[in-house]
């Protein structure tokens, strides 16, 4: 796991990172036990404690990110959107806000009609001479 | 019979129309952005204040000429659970309007403010952990549709698309990422959201322009810093980059009557191509800003507690 303080344990957004990583590389689910040894595995490190992973996972479920079922006597646990889904509905909540101003979001620029698009590159040239 | 009711009548009708007509259409602000943002507080401070003061003075008015010592004897006979004798049904509906008007600004404010951080919260966590991290506040979503935007707050993050890489020279990419550093670093989102709030508070035409105005305002703060570090040339080639490749254009809203052809984006680009050097009014008018800003804000507040 990438670790930007040598030495000191694995901070925890890093950790739910990893988590993230690994759930979304598996996509019919794993159990806490799995994520443990495919980050071992993964990092060439020892494994973490099984505790950490599941405060990890209970973190990710409340956010909404991570959803379990029961599977015999331990959990299976599943990423609840695809990263493509995450991330387009982040791009969809920005691009929506465009002309929303009650968000918090505001984009570098926001859209422009195609006149206005041959406006500012008539602008821009302006710039250059 | 009015006593302090009139000048704050009068107030509260010249801040919710004339003045944020006036100051919208002004051209100065964009030379003075710092000082119009100032402005505008001090009209939607005066303004909310008004608002609720002109109903209180006539609410008031029998028990005393002063809105002050008027409201003191309303507290001590309310503390005492009873109405002032002379007060009539019209002094009770205008205590009530007032009464109506602070509960709405204040909880209206309050709702904004949480439905804001909460879904800043969200957006937070899906870029925290979607995106690649290229610093500590940079965040790169795998997307190829340009964007560039800043979640602000105490730990700000910045995001750009691969697509925003894609997009721009070295250059345009410093530009836009000082732009939105310029956001974060410098807490835009205190100077916007109050209007915001303002807004849901009283979507009327005055509080959208008010919002229209500062949040601009606070774009043309933000490219003056992206100009000094990454130069006019950059910014406005990114701009144009991503402006113009950047999606539908939004529908306008119904009420709203921009000046033709002039989106927020087309106003920052010639604004950066017309930076000539101010003359002796044009300087004047920066300090003169400040000035009325608080006169507006102390005026009426040293007329109050005279």
């Amino acid at each position: 796991m990438a670790n930007e303080r040598a030495g000191g344990p694995p901070r925890l957004g890093e950790l739910e990172r990893a988590v993230m990583d690994v759930l979304w590389n598996a996509p019919d689910g794993t159990t806490a036990q799995e994520i443990v040894e495919r980050l071992a595995a993964r990092d060439g490190t020892a494994e973490l404690a099984a505790t950490t992973v599941l405060t990890v996972l209970d973190r990710l479920r409340r956010k909404d990110f991570v959803t379990r079922e029961r599977a015999g006597r331990a959990h299976r646990y599943r990423a609840a959107r695809t990263r493509d889904d995450v991330i387009a509905s982040s791009m969809l909540a920005v691009l929506e806000t465009t002309d929303d101003r009650r968000s918090a979001l505001v984009r570098f620029a926001g859209a422009v009609s195609a006149e206005e698009a041959a406006l500012l590159r008539e602008a821009l040239a302006e710039l250059e001479e | 019979m009015f006593a302090d009711a009139w000048p704050l009548a009068v107030l509260a009708i010249l801040l919710a129309w004339p003045i944020p007509v006036f100051l919208a259409r002004a051209s100065w602000p964009r030379r003075h952005a710092r000082a119009a943002i100032a402005l505008w507080q001090a009209v939607g401070i005066a303004g909310g204040l008004s608002l609720i003061g002109a109903p209180l003075a006539v609410g008031v008015a029998p028990l005393d000429r002063h809105l002050r010592t008027g409201l003191f004897v309303l507290w001590r006979d309310a503390f005492h659970l009873r109405v002032p004798a002379s007060l009539g049904l019209a002094q009770e509906i205008a205590l009530a309007l007032a009464a109506v008007l602070t509960v709405r600004l204040v909880g209206v404010t309050l709702l904004s403010a949480l439905r804001i951080e909460r879904d800043l919260r969200r957006q937070r966590d899906a870029v925290d952990l979607a995106a690649e991290h290229a610093d500590r506040q940079l965040r790169v979503l795998e997307h190829a549709a340009p964007a560039a935007y800043c979640l602000p707050g105490t730990r700000p993050r910045i995001v750009i698309t691969e697509g925003t890489i894609a997009a721009l020279a070295p250059d345009e990419l410093e530009a836009v990422l000082a732009h939105e550093r310029a956001h974060a670093r410098w807490r835009h989102e205190l100077v916007v959201q109050p209007f915001v709030a303002w807004e849901s508070a009283l979507p009327l035409p005055p509080a959208r322009r008010a919002t229209a105005a500062v949040t601009g305002l606070v774009e043309m703060l933000a490219d003056d810093h992206a100009a000094r570090s990454a130069g006019r040339p950059a910014l406005a080639r990114a701009l144009v980059a991503i402006g113009g490749t950047a999606g539908p254009v939004p529908s306008q809203r119904a009420g709203d009557s921009p000046k033709p052809g002039a989106t927020p984006t087309l106003d920052r680009v010639q604004r950066l191509l017309r930076a000539a050097a101010p003359n002796l009014t044009e300087r004047l008018i920066g300090p003169a800003a400040w000035f009325a800003a608080i006169l507006l804000v102390a005026g009426p507040t040293w007329y109050v507690l005279r």
